[in-house]
């Protein structure tokens, strides 16, 4: 990979690592499993890397990514494969489990919950909405019309205020 | 509850520490990569390229040195099977999804195409490959002279049973590992285009 692709990366990465964090965080059990299935699209990152266009947003090509290796992958799956990794070279440090100690993480657990009761399609529409993306990039990473996901949202947003409201 | 108020719920969810990116090289193990049924696959296709190996020399080294005509031309029949069989092997396998950088609906498309000449492949095993085989073996053990019969009629038998065994592993594979998927897909599928 040459210097320039591999700055890129790099610079993505930093920024919007906590975003794909978020999205493994919607297909994971648990915060071990988010740890594993971030390490796993990091991977799936960095071997794509050299097929990535500069001209093109990395943005939409890391979240694609992300979701293609979330939908895919499960994380029970990935930790039995063993997977070699060289420590120095990527490694998490610890996610935490999520401490429901104040009202904002209470908040915050129940909409996970309720975004996890969701089918797979939908975990990924509204994890990318709830990351405010225009509904033409949501379009391109999931390869849906802006018209079908303005419905889709629609109808998922509705569920998702009814399970919160139920769990309150 | 607001939306606003929602995408800011989620959007505080950062307090997750930061995985570090350190060194410019990542050294994996590709082969890891591949979930189950890709290396069943694998297995597979390797395991017909390693036979197809052996078994050319031989059967190639039985056609011209056994001067029986039906033993020539059994030996010559499961030379081309066994070539027909890779080849068949391989190119079932230009269809797999290269890479992630697809979106999330060809994506899933693109698996479900796979998928599916996977199982057609598994699913007509019986005739291109345990059929084939059984033609060219009964051939090839019919030719032979000299040999008792009930050694001949044991080899041919245990040929027979060795291709019902192979025949019932493919069926469970696909019971087992493609069906689920393929399901798995269809229903995403369905959802997406709802």
């Amino acid at each position: 990979m040459d210097k320039e692709l591999e700055n890129i990366f790099l610079t993505a990465l930093e920024k919007d690592q906590q975003k794909l964090l978020r999205i493994c965080s919607v297909y994971a059990k648990d915060a071990e499993d988010t740890k594993d299935l971030f390490q796993e699209v990091l991977i799936h990152l960095w071997q794509s890397m050299s097929s990535f266009k500069v001209k093109s947003s990395i943005g939409t090509w890391m979240y694609r990514i992300t979701l293609n290796v979330c939908l895919r992958f499960r994380s029970n799956n990935i930790r039995k494969q063993g997977r070699f990794i060289i420590k120095d070279d990527v490694y998490m440090a610890n996610i935490k489990a999520q401490t429901e100690n104040n009202a904002e993480n209470e908040k915050l657990t129940s909409l996970r919950n309720c975004i996890k009761t969701l089918n797979e399609a939908d975990k990924a529409i509204i994890a990318l909405y709830l990351e405010e993306l225009p509904y033409k990039e949501i379009s391109n990473i999931t390869g849906l019309s802006e018209n079908n996901i303005a419905v889709k949202l629609k109808r998922i947003k509705s569920k998702l205020l009814n399970c919160i409201n139920k769990t309150r | 509850m607001i939306e606003e108020e929602l995408i800011s719920i989620w959007q505080s969810s950062n307090d997750m520490e930061r995985a570090k990116f350190e060194k410019a090289r990542l050294i994996i193990d590709l082969k890891s990569s591949l979930n189950r049924i890709e290396k069943l696959i694998n297995f597979r296709d390797s395991s017909e390229i390693i036979a197809a190996f052996i078994v050319i020399p031989i059967f190639t080294y039985f056609a011209f040195t056994i001067p029986f005509i039906l033993t020539k031309i059994g030996s010559i029949w499961i030379i081309l099977w066994v070539i027909y069989v890779v080849i068949k092997l391989l190119k079932s396998k230009k269809n797999k999804p290269s890479a992630f950088t697809e979106n999330y609906f060809d994506y899933l498309q693109k698996t479900r195409s796979y998928l599916l000449i996977q199982k057609k492949l598994s699913d007509s095993m019986f005739y291109w490959y345990i059929l084939p085989f059984l033609i060219g073996m009964l051939l090839f053990v019919i030719g032979v002279k000299g040999v008792p019969m009930h050694r001949l009629i044991l080899t041919f038998l245990g040929m027979i049973g060795l291709g019902f065994f192979i025949h019932f592993l493919n069926k469970r594979g696909v019971k087992k590992e493609i069906i689920p998927r393929l399901n798995k897909i269809d229903e995403l599928l369905k959802i997406m285009k709802e």
